[in-house]
């Protein structure tokens, strides 16, 4: 007996859609689950803040934005890999004192303005199970303070890194909350850029909350950290842009199945509306998945951006630095990092909309967000720093006009901001 | 028994004495030392008291046998070209510098083998304290005029020194804030290019250099630290200097540091290093005799 023709030829066997989807999940897991590692409270917000209040409209930018975080995360790799060292030192060796202390007063904010939204993210997501605000952020300020200069960070990372694993369930949702293929691909592939002063500002969040100064300094740290060899690049440039575009994808998934649950309803007004999307996927228990899932990414960043920024600036400023020391050893370190909880818990406690909170943090971001870049590409333009890896004249071009477009779009909203257009 | 005004006019003058005491101290320390930070963009003027140009740079240079490195010249920013002025030609002041005559001409090429300049190659740079056994950063550099000339004298690691550069200079220097004497240094100063780097920039004009670093001197100090310092100074250092601290080490610190790493980090340390030490570290860290 023959097989019949079908089934003889393996495309066309229709095999049910749960093990297709398994199959897609096998190849996509580990990239995705590394990208959606990188969300943190305020990408989480603000893409789905962006969802909700201009539906598929800023898919285009999303586009344009992944095109930025590649080039940008690519030249922080490079940067890391050919000198061996962080951006903090790097910018203190190639810069004057002055502009090495404006850098680092630049990352100061931006990182205080994550750690602001990172805290609101634990105030959103407690929430959701009924804890005041009030409660929860002193605790959990406390919480993570002790556990970080205690030395137990690194065990409950791994808690935190498998509470995000929630937000997986937003690709699925995207599939099962039936968008608008037709708008979604169109919107992909065009501009349909609504002429709004709200547009722009959710713009400049948008670029601010992808591409973070905290992930530049983090993706030069991480080379180094990993012993990647200039012989090696290859391979870590390859991971380096699979991995920018892999958490753009996540995101964008964000917005497609917030932009189908509740697109066009407004700006976001609280955790358990962004909820919604994922009830295509988990059903009733979506609000308590979300939770969870954002609870884990905002304590996972509350810790390490404030850790992170004293690293960059002790480094910088050539103090003692390090997990290890005493208060009394590392009196710079320890401060930045307290003062950074402190003030991003008191200003997550401040009365109003949390998760408006969270997104203008990521405006701040936004704005600074070129400011540094301007940094990162003068070291990678230079050969003195890179030798024969430095930008070649393409990428130098496209890496200038993606900083000089982000500039300007951060200058026009801090203009319309100061004096009160749009 | 002494007056009341008398007594007063005695401890007035007891008071000043004292006062110009330490403020002549205080100017014949700073006639004799120099702060680099302090001097980088002060005037240069000729013999005539006209300016000529600025401090870009001071060089010193590098001998293995000789504990403080004398300096050898300065480089001055003229427009936009820099040249190079031998010590002998130039009077090194706190706030400046002074041709001696009024004839300078660049006699030699700025930078030769073993010659070092401070801002581009140690100031801001990271070096290891071998006596405190940690990796620190130069933010400021100073020079003493001892017995023998100017000669590097050691480096201020503090974060006042670091927040005085932010701030408009003042017309005589601070004392140090947290002060390492060159002495208990290991430095990594960058290796004399095989070509020259194009252009007219300082640091063409100071005969600069590639990626690759060398020990400023032999670190027999470095020789001394145990397993644990070593691991400790790796920690904090970009893969170029862990290379040249893990060669000078003894291998069986060297080895125990290295294992302490992650498999990539010591295979990356490893291809830095030449293949003689290559070999016998990883024959150690194989568990075999070091070839």
């Amino acid at each position: 007996m023959t097989k019949p023709k079908a089934a003889q030829t393996p495309g066309r066997i229709r095999r049910p859609w749960v093990v297709r989807l398994l199959a897609v999940l096998a190849i996509l897991g580990p990239g995705l689950i590394a990208a959606n590692a990188g969300n943190d409270a305020g990408g989480i917000l603000t893409y789905a803040s962006a969802g909700a209040q201009f539906g598929y409209r800023t898919l285009f930018l999303m586009v344009l934005v992944t095109v930025a975080l590649v080039v940008v995360q690519e030249m922080c790799s490079r940067l890391g890999v050919y000198t061996g060292e962080g951006l903090g030192g790097l910018i203190r060796e190639q810069f004057s004192a002055r502009s090495t202390f404006g850098a680092m007063v630049l990352l100061l904010i931006a990182n205080a303005g994550l750690t602001v939204s990172e805290f609101a993210g634990v105030g959103a997501a407690m929430e959701i199970f009924g804890v005041s605000p009030r409660i929860s952020v002193p605790i959990t300020a406390v919480f993570v303070w002790a556990l970080t200069v205690l030395g137990s960070y690194s065990r409950a990372e791994r808690l935190f890194l498998v509470l995000t694993l929630a937000f997986l369930a937003y690709p699925i949702a995207a599939f099962m909350g039936h968008p608008n293929t037709k708008e979604v691909l169109s919107n992909l592939a065009w501009p349909h850029f609504p002429a709004s002063h709200a547009f722009l500002v959710l713009a400049v969040a948008l670029i601010g909350t992808t591409i973070t100064p905290y992930m530049q300094f983090y993706a030069a740290s991480a080379v180094v950290d990993k012993g990647i060899k200039p012989a090696d690049y290859r391979g870590e440039r390859i991971d380096a842009v699979s991995g920018a575009i892999w958490s753009d994808v996540i995101s964008i998934f964000i917005i497609i199945a917030t932009a189908a649950a509740i697109g066009g309803t407004g700006p976001l007004e609280s955790a358990r509306q962004a909820a919604e999307a994922l009830k295509p996927a988990v059903g009733p228990a979506a609000p308590q998945l979300f939770a969870f899932g954002l609870l884990g990414a905002s304590l996972l960043a509350a810790s390490v951006v404030p850790l992170s920024t004293s690293y960059a600036i002790a480094d910088a400023t050539g103090a003692p630095r390090s997990v290890s020391k005493s208060l009394r050893e590392a009196p710079l370190f320890y401060g930045i990092f307290t003062l950074q909880i402190v003030v991003g818990a008191a200003v997550a406690l401040a009365p109003g909309n949390l998760v408006a909170l969270v997104v203008n943090a990521q405006v701040l971001n936004g704005i600074i967000t070129p400011m540094l870049l301007t940094y990162v590409l003068i070291l990678a333009n230079r050969s003195t720093v890179l030798g024969t890896a430095k930008n070649g004249p393409i990428f130098k071009a496209v890496a200038t006009v993606c900083v000089a477009v982000v500039g300007i779009l951060s200058f026009v909203v801090l203009v319309e901001t100061v004096f009160g257009l749009g | 028994m002494a007056k009341p005004d008398e007594r007063r006019a005695t401890r007035r003058g007891a008071v000043s004495a004292a006062l110009h005491d330490r403020i002549t101290a205080r100017r014949t320390i700073a006639d004799q030392t120099i702060s680099l930070a302090h001097l980088l963009g002060r005037h240069v003027l000729d013999a005539a008291g006209t300016r000529v140009g600025k401090v870009s740079d001071v060089v010193v240079r590098w001998d293995a046998n000789v504990t403080y490195p004398p300096v050898v010249g300065i480089l001055v920013r003229v427009g936009s070209g820099f040249a190079f002025v031998d010590l002998q030609d130039v009077m090194l002041t706190q706030t400046g510098a002074r041709l001696r005559s009024e004839q300078q001409t660049v006699s030699r090429p700025a930078r030769g083998e073993g010659d070092v300049a401070l801002a581009r190659d140690v100031l801001d740079r990271q070096l290891v304290d071998v006596a405190g056994v940690q990796v620190v950063r130069a933010a400021d550099v100073y020079l003493l005029n001892g017995p023998r000339g100017w000669e590097l004298a050691g480096i201020d690691v503090g974060v006042r020194a670091f927040g005085r550069r932010l701030l408009p200079k003042r017309r005589v220097c601070p004392p140090p804030d947290r002060a390492i004497e060159w002495a208990d240094l290991q430095t990594f100063v960058p290796r004399l290019a095989d070509t020259p780097l194009p252009g007219n920039g300082p640091a063409a004009a100071a005969g600069i250099i590639g990626g690759a670093v060398q020990l400023g001197r032999p670190a027999s100090a470095l020789k001394k630290l145990r397993a644990r310092d070593v691991a400790g100074i790796l920690a904090e250092l970009g893969r170029g200097q862990q290379a040249q601290v893990t060669a000078l080490a003894t291998p069986s610190a060297a080895v125990e540091a290295l294992r302490q790493l992650k498999p990539s980090q010591q295979a990356a340390l490893l291809a830095e290093l030449s293949e003689s030490d290559r070999n016998r570290l990883q024959a150690m860290l194989d568990g075999g005799e070091p070839s």
